[in-house]
């Protein structure tokens, strides 16, 4: 198409121009021809973004990382006085042998064993560390992401991530940090979980999250992405389609004559087409897929 | 202008410099990119290379530094997943309209059309309008002309007049 003066718009857009300069400079018609695409090109979604809580994540990722460029200088330095004063001296301790996992996509179960035979399940995208020279005295693992622990009886075993910690004797529970929301499910046992200064002690079945700072009630008796199982017992259908929708990324539309509750569960395997499927059957209505990600569920009775 | 010219080892010039640009990165890595913590990591990424370089970086080109790091920094990640293929797709997130905070039908409008623009375009775009690079500031980074720029803005808003 024609030019309309694009130049212009460009040298706007360059910020050498403003907005009251560039009407006088275009003719009335050619503004009104860049008018709505101008109102446009600002229009650009926005994330949430919390500078203060992303620089405390930043500081703690430095922290964890690397050491300020001087201190790692000057500690050279002072490893190297001392060093060269004190020949005789051993100056090497043991040095603690980490151990590192994250979560492989291409293995059927991301089962880590520590030491002691406690056991850690990671959920995708999870990292954990420990020091496992010093794991007898010391039961500690760093978390990144999300993962279940069953722990053995014994010492304290503590769970740290960016955001909070957690502490326990021997007892089953989902610790998680995702997208900064810090959150802890206890399954059995006891554990108290640290966050932003605050403890909380959970019985079983109890789970804390930082994004509502509450305490809640869980049913389950494992994590989904352990378990690999969707369960429900008398829900209603749409808190299943709603989850379902999420999983996977569809759409469910419901016409239906009354409030279903189902009970039954679907593997994290299955197919979309098999889940709503399955659902449909358990609980006697229709479905039709619309289209590739839209299904609708309606009664058998409405025509 | 001997302000301009100090180095950014200051923790409180740090800081400053965090809060003036980490969000413009962030969410410019967001829409280039659509993987939230890929944005995250690459923009916290940027800011520590920037710490750990703080003496050689002046105030003056801190901004085009982290912007810089951080980008490439998110390429080289892609371009390492890409040999995991799977994990990348399970992560990857595109911005539903559901997830838009100011759900304006301008907004939706704008969110259609940057899936509509071609890389380039849409990389050069969001330089210009998020983190608010002139037309030269973007063909140094990229190592492209100023006309080329130009072309490629010119493509981003015949796109935009046309839906």
């Amino acid at each position: 198409m024609e030019d309309r003066n694009i130049a212009i718009v460009h040298q706007f857009l360059n910020r050498e121009i403003d907005l009251d300069e560039l009407k006088q400079r275009l003719s009335e018609e050619d503004f009104d021809y860049w008018k709505s695409t101008l109102q446009l090109v600002d229009e650009l979604p926005k994330p949430t973004f919390n500078a203060e809580q992303e620089y405390a994540l930043l500081l703690d990722k430095k922290k964890s990382k690397r050491q300020n460029p001087w201190r790692y200088k000057l500690a050279i330095a002072a490893v190297f006085l001392i060093f060269s004063s004190l020949l005789v001296v051993n100056y090497f301790t043991t040095e603690p042998e980490f151990a590192t996992y994250s979560y492989q996509s291409d293995l059927k179960e991301n089962i880590i064993i520590l030491p002691d035979s406690s056991k850690v399940w990671l959920n995708k995208g999870a990292t954990i560390s420990y020091n496992a020279a010093d794991w007898a005295s010391h039961r500690e693992i760093q978390l990144q992401g999300e993962a279940y622990f069953d722990v053995k009886k014994g010492q304290r075993f503590t769970v740290h991530s960016k955001l909070g910690s957690v502490t326990v004797l021997g007892t089953t529970f989902t610790v998680s940090e995702r997208k900064a929301i810090f959150s802890v499910a206890c399954y059995t046992g006891k554990v108290a979980v640290t966050h932003a200064g605050n403890d909380v002690i959970l019985e079983a079945k109890e789970a804390y999250s930082s994004e509502s700072n509450e305490v809640s009630q869980i049913s389950n008796l494992l994590p989904d992405f352990v378990r690999k199982w969707t369960l429900y017992e008398k829900t209603p259908l749409t808190v299943v389609t709603q989850e379902l929708e999420q999983k996977k990324q569809i759409k469910i539309t419901l016409q239906l004559d009354k409030e279903y509750l189902f009970t039954g569960g679907y593997s994290y395997d299955m197919t979309a087409d098999e889940i709503v499927a399955l659902i449909s059957q358990s609980l006697g209505v229709r479905y039709k897929k619309i289209d590739s990600n839209h299904y609708e569920m309606y009664s058998s009775s409405t025509p | 202008m001997e302000d301009k010219n100090t180095n950014v080892c200051q923790e409180d010039t740090y800081k400053q410099l965090f809060y003036e640009h980490a969000e413009k990165l962030f969410r410019f890595l967001l829409l280039k990119f659509n993987n939230e913590d890929l944005a995250r990591d690459s923009m916290q990424e940027a800011f520590i290379v920037l710490w750990e370089n703080c003496q050689k970086v002046t105030l003056n080109n801190a901004k085009s530094y982290v912007f810089t790091v951080g980008r490439n920094r998110a390429i080289d990640s892609i371009r390492k997943e890409k040999l995991h293929l799977r994990i990348v797709e399970d992560e990857k997130i595109t911005i539903t309209d559901e997830q838009l905070e100011d759900n304006s039908d301008q907004l939706k409008k704008m969110n259609f059309i940057l899936s509509k623009l071609p890389e380039a375009s849409k990389e050069v775009f969001l330089m210009n309008r998020i983190h608010e690079m002139t037309y030269a500031e973007i063909a140094k980074e990229l190592d492209i002309s100023v006309k080329a720029v130009e072309k490629r803005m010119s493509v981003a808003l015949k796109i935009i007049r046309e839906n």
